[in-house]
This record gives C-alpha cells, sequence and structure tokens, in this order.
C-alpha cells in the first residue's frame, strides 16, 4: 500500500443490485455457533442476499506528524502480533492487533480506512481459526455495511470474503451469498483497472 | 643539369623501387590486402547497416554502457507485465473461489431466484477473468521466448484471499 498521505477521491463505483437485505441469522447453520431466537431465524430464512457495493478510491493525500505517527503505530501492531508464534500465544497476538484497531484515526488520513480493514482482517482470521464465527462476524459487520462506501482495495475484498466466510460458518446464507458477491465484484473492478 | 655517372643497371633498379612504392604494386608494399573470398563461417548477405562504432576501449565502454541502458529499460517494461499477469491472474484465482463458496450456499436454496441470479454472475465473472489471466499470460508467451512466471491457475479451495 502507498504510504503517502493523502485526499480522498470519492469516485464512487456503484455496483447495486437491488435485492433488500438483512442478514439474520440461521439456526439450522451448519456449524452452528451462533445460538439464534426463533424470530431471528425466521427472519433470516427470509431475508435475501443483499449485493449492493459502493466503493470509493482512496488517494494519496499531503503528509502530516500525526498521521506519519499513526502509521507507524500500526506497523509495530503488526510486528508485534508477528512476534507472538504459535497458538500459544494468540491472545497476545490478538492484544497487539486489537490494540492497532483502538488507535484514534487523525484526520486527514484516508489510508486509514485500508490500515483498519487489514488488521481486522487479520483479527478476524484468528476468529475464524479459533471458531469463533460469531466474533468475525460482530467485527467486520459494521465496517463493511452494504449501505456505505468501501475502499476499492484489495484489502476490502479480503475483508468481505472474510465476512462471507464467518456469515457462512454461523448459517448465515443470505449474508454470506451477499458478502461474497460484493468481493467478488469488488475484484472485478480491480481486475479491470490492472487491464486498462 | 649534369647527371652523375652511374652504371645502367643501378639507375634502372632505382626507377623499378620507386614505381613499385608509387602504385603499391611491389614486392614489399604494405597497404591494405583486400580479401578475394569469403572466410569460413563469414555471413552472406547485405552490409552492416548504421554508423561504424569502433573498437576503441572508450568507444566499447560507451557502447556497453548504452547497451546496458536498453536492457534495463527492456527488463523494466517486461517486469511490470509480469506483475500485471500476476495480479490478474491472482484475482482471477481468488475470484473463482468465491464463486465456488458463493454457488454453493446458492445450491442450498434452489427456490431464491435472487441466490441463483447472483450465482450466475460470480460464474460469469469468474470466466472473464479467467480469460483475462490467460490472455496476458498467452501475449506474454507471445512476446518472450522464454516462459512467463505467472501461469493461469484453476480455482482450488486453498487458494488464498486477495490481498494475502
Amino acid at each position: 500500500m502507498s504510504m503517502k498521505f493523502g485526499r480522498i477521491k470519492v469516485a464512487m463505483v456503484a455496483a447495486v443490485v437491488g435485492l433488500s437485505a438483512l442478514a439474520g441469522c440461521d439456526d439450522s447453520a451448519p456449524q452452528g455457533e451462533v445460538a439464534l431466537h426463533d424470530a431471528e431465524a425466521a427472519e433470516a430464512r427470509q431475508a435475501q442476499p443483499d449485493a449492493r457495493l459502493q466503493t470509493h478510491e482512496i488517494v494519496a493525500s499531503t503528509p502530516t506528524a500525526a498521521g506519519l505517527a499513526y502509521i507507524q503505530a500500526v506497523a509495530a501492531a503488526h510486528r508485534e502480533a508477528d512476534a507472538h508464534q504459535g497458538a500459544d500465544q494468540g491472545d497476545a497476538r490478538m492484544a497487539a492487533l486489537q490494540g492497532g484497531l483502538d488507535l484514534a484515526v487523525p484526520s486527514g488520513l484516508p489510508e486509514a480506512e485500508i490500515l483498519r480493514l487489514e488488521l481486522a482482517s487479520r483479527i478476524a482470521s484468528e476468529w475464524l481459526e479459533r471458531g469463533k464465527a460469531d466474533k468475525a462476524r460482530a467485527l467486520l459487520v459494521p465496517m463493511l455495511d452494504p449501505g456505505h462506501s468501501v475502499p476499492l482495495d484489495r484489502s476490502s475484498a479480503k475483508a468481505l470474503v472474510l465476512l462471507g466466510d464467518a456469515a457462512a460458518r454461523t448459517g448465515d446464507d443470505a449474508l454470506a451469498a451477499g458478502t461474497y458477491a460484493r468481493s467478488i465484484r469488488m475484484m472485478s473492478i480491480l481486475r479491470q483497472e490492472i487491464e486498462r | 643539369m649534369t647527371l652523375p655517372s652511374l652504371p645502367r643497371t643501378a639507375i634502372a633498379g632505382m626507377l623499378w623501387v620507386v614505381v613499385s612504392i608509387a602504385t603499391g604494386c611491389g614486392p614489399t608494399a604494405g597497404g591494405t590486402v583486400t580479401p578475394t573470398s569469403r572466410a569460413p563461417g563469414t555471413r552472406e548477405g547485405p552490409e552492416p547497416l548504421g554508423d561504424q562504432e569502433g573498437d576503441s576501449v572508450p568507444e566499447l565502454e560507451k557502447r556497453l554502457q548504452r547497451l546496458s541502458g536498453e536492457q534495463a529499460a527492456r527488463m523494466d517494461d517486461a517486469m511490470t507485465d509480469t506483475q500485471a499477469c500476476h495480479d490478474l491472474c491472482s484475482l482471477s484465482a481468488s475470484i473463482c473461489e468465491v464463486e465456488v463458496k458463493l454457488c454453493d450456499i446458492a445450491d442450498r436454496q434452489p427456490q431464491e431466484g435472487s441466490y441463483q441470479e447472483l450465482c450466475r454472475e460470480a460464474q460469469q465473472e469468474c470466466r472473464e477473468a479467467q480469460s483475462s489471466c490467460e490472455d496476458c499470460v498467452g501475449e506474454h508467451t507471445d512476446n518472450s521466448p522464454e516462459a512467463p512466471v505467472t501461469q493461469p491457475t484453476e480455482p482450488t479451495e486453498t487458494t488464498p484471499a486477495p490481498g494475502s
């Protein structure tokens, strides 16, 4: 990722599939990691995938001292997480990543959106590996709301795939299908950009 | 003017030497020898084009510098192409991997048209992505005698997620 700072150029690429969406949960989940109430399960059964995708481009910006400090702190969090190898150090690894995610984002640093998605993806991957798909899902859902724009970047595509995996493991087919479809659209846009 | 008295044979000898040097035909003449036949292995065909660059050390150094620059530029272009192909094929593999997951879910919802539509769209995206990967690799192979670094890959369950 470019470490230059930048203003955000919001080039909205709206690949909107007009499907109403609501992610619910389904107690017929194959792995049943989330206990659901009957009402929620009924809602999930009726839910339709929401494959709306709005994207914006992250453009390099003017450097600031606060922005540079933030980027260095995030890099330090990744390094610390990398230093804690092995299953027995999972909690320390997670704490380091969570510390990075909890950092206050300075103003005028659009790149922070991508950095936060990368941190969230690492945390979500850890949760999925531990069989805690519900936690991965809870982390990623607010960051990837179909009603909001997401950065046009591979980090977004990866986070969407992870959210789809988490939704599939919690038995939420609507959320899984919609999120997988969004990730495919994101990757298709990225592919077309390379081909230009 | 009076010529010194020399024997006739000496005068004749001196004249022969002078004429020989002037025409370059004497037995000791040092002029350029024009080859009358090609040496073994010499290429037939037109003469080389362009300016004679010279064979002196400074000229060779200058030529080496120029060719090194050209080689570096061509390598840069090739690496850019290779990276683009790698990115396209990586995205293609990821798209097709996710397409499989999406269509598995759609298979569980056979009555739901929206799921089937998303699956069809994903299959189309997968085909297009694979095609662009193959085209890129094919083009790269056509332009270079050496095999490309990246080859199109079939989607697999173990393919890393995008961005990894």
